[in-house]
């Protein structure tokens, strides 16, 4: 049952931006987040749309895939949009009963579902065309500079690369050691959370245990193969900048300008975005 | 040559209470002096808790001794400075390759070693392809780890210690959580490994079959080595292998029987073949 959770959502396919560096798409991941939340006025919302879909259209990952992660948010989703709607004092257009929408209301209520669409949907699609070991690897790279600061950050990204290949043997592991106390009779699913809680118990030390005997054999195991923290590795595929990532990289630049240029746009004659609610 | 030396290594572990104040120490391996030479095949066998283990990673220097000496070509494992030198030279596999395996995509756990040494990526490269070649997993170069059989795991902890090229190989039970095919196929290779590339080989079994690749025995009981001999001549010694706790192979228990019986056997044989040679 529990083993049927997948991590990591990588999709397989040959596409422009899955082939881009790890660093650029979590810089342009960045990049499109934080333009979200400058953006004022319809201009930018608009800019943000084009680049979304340029970035869905290039990554050939099924629409219904990059959506997915949607589906978790809906609750979230409906209660921001409902607070937003009702809650918000301002100029009332509508009232029903105790409940009174206001036109500022509708305007925070739908500029925070966007964002959080689109924040789903920009971060869906950096983790359906990076593998997590290019993910760590890009986060190692880009933030080797604080290396200076005497942060460990290969150790760390290391950390991580091992902690994510251990998820799925921990997963099966409390999968086998559930079986094992339910068939001695230890019951999860019923009771008050203060007893499910206590029927943890019996799962997780067992799994304590175990993990730590791995963590042990494994520390013999790198040892063994020469590892040794103060030696300077290599890599196998050492992230190397294409002409596309650095391409990418004006494009970014041009896309964050435009964002900014929208907050000047106050021509008359074209309807402001609150005007026209 | 001998490559391998060892001259009356103890090793204690501290037993310690709660307050981790050592309240005594237990020998684990009492006084053993051994010297194995390039390009044999040993094969340590001997119950659990014997101390085969302790006495494989003083090896390469992952224990070190309480007194006495290891020294693998000439270099003194006490010595710090010899310590990845002697690691190059000594690659060592564990029984349960989901321990040892650190990456999730197979190329990237073989290449670990040689990252860690500073190798060059094309270099890496040649190697990861050599060595999965050997060991006839070619296909699996991009595959998952954990979606890999109990074998195929285990073959992939064994490439990324060959493409090191070390001379000597330390298989600690590297059979022991895999099926009986996987465990002949690994074993085979490795015989080829010894015998192509005079690469020597220890291998720890509790699998008293796998004895039939050695040219040595060595038996373990209670942190002592009780017998250093041929397989053939280790079959025979049966209080030996009382006292170790070790039983016989079931076709050696077989020709005794026979021999009993009046037929014309030694007594010591232990493959189905040789068994069958003496019967036509
Ligand atoms: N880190 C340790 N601390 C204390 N005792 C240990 C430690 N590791 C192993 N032992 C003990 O040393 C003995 C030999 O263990 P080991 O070498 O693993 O035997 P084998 O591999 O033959 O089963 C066992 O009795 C074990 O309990
Ligand atoms: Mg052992």
């Amino acid at each position: 049952m529990i083993r049927d959770i997948t991590l990591g959502q990588y999709y397989k396919k040959d596409s422009i931006v899955h082939s881009l560096d790890p660093r650029v798409k979590l810089v342009a991941t960045l990049v499109f987040l934080v333009s979200l939340f400058i953006s004022t006025n319809i201009f930018a919302y608009l800019f943000a749309t084009i680049f979304l879909i340029i970035a869905i259209y290039m990554c050939r990952v099924p629409f219904k895939f990059i959506i997915r992660g949607l589906k978790s948010l809906l609750i979230l989703l409906l209660i921001s949009i409902f607070f937003n709607l009702f809650l918000t004092p301002g100029k009332i257009v509508l009232s029903l009963g105790i409940f009174k929408i206001t036109k500022e209301g509708i305007i925070i209520a739908i500029k925070m579902a966007i964002r959080l669409i689109y924040l789903v949907i920009g971060s869906s699609i950096l983790t359906l065309t990076t593998t997590p070991s290019k993910l760590t690897d890009g986060l190692e790279k880009g933030l080797s500079f604080l290396k200076v600061f005497k942060v460990p950050v290969a150790e760390i990204a290391l950390m991580m690369s091992i902690a994510l290949r251990f998820i799925p043997i921990l997963i099966e592991e409390v999968d086998k050691i559930m079986n094992a106390q339910m068939s001695r009779g230890a019951d999860f699913e019923h009771g008050n959370i203060i007893e499910k809680a206590k029927s943890l118990i019996p799962l997780l030390i067992p799994l304590f245990v175990s993990a730590f005997k791995r963590a042990n054999d494994l520390a013999y195991a790198m040892e063994s193969r020469c590892y040794s923290s103060d030696a300077i590795r290599t890599k196998l595929r050492p992230l190397k900048y294409k002409k596309i990532d650095y391409m990418t990289y004006a494009y970014l630049l041009l896309y964050i300008i435009l964002i900014f240029l929208t907050r000047y746009i106050k021509i008359d004659g074209i309807i402001k975005f609150e005007r026209f609610l | 040559m001998e490559n391998i030396s060892i001259k009356n290594l103890i090793v204690d572990f501290d037993i310690t209470n709660e307050e981790n104040e050592i309240i005594s120490k237990k020998r684990v391996i009492d006084d053993i002096s051994l010297s194995i030479n390039e390009g044999e095949f040993i094969c340590i066998i001997g119950k659990n808790g014997s101390g085969k283990s302790t006495f494989v990673k003083c090896l390469n220097a992952l224990i070190l001794p309480s007194s006495g000496d290891v020294t693998i070509y000439g270099m003194n494992t006490k010595d710090e400075s010899n310590l990845i030198n002697i690691r190059r030279n000594i690659g060592m596999a564990f029984q349960n390759p989901d321990n040892q395996i650190v990456a999730s995509i197979v190329e990237e756990d073989v290449a670990f070693g040689m990252e860690n040494l500073g190798f060059e990526s094309e270099e890496m490269d040649k190697r990861i392809d050599e060595s999965l070649n050997i060991l006839g997993i070619k296909d699996s170069r991009y595959s998952q780890t954990n979606k890999l059989s109990g074998g195929q795991k285990q073959k992939v902890s064994l490439a990324g210690i060959l493409c090191l090229k070390s001379k000597i190989l330390v298989l600690d039970e590297p059979t022991s959580m895999i099926d009986k095919n996987g465990r002949i196929d690994l074993l085979n290779k490795v015989y080829e490994l010894n015998k192509n590339q005079k690469i020597t080989v220890i291998l720890i079994s509790h699998y008293i079959e796998e004895i039939k690749y050695a040219d040595r025995v060595l038996v373990m009981n209670n942190g002592k080595i009780i017998n250093d001999d041929t397989p053939k001549n280790t079959v025979l010694k049966e209080e030996i292998l009382l006292e170790a706790g070790i039983e016989l192979p079931y076709i050696t228990k077989l020709s005794k029987l026979l021999k009993e019986k009046g037929k014309n056997l030694k007594g010591n044989e232990f493959t189905v073949k040789e068994l069958c040679q003496f019967l036509k």
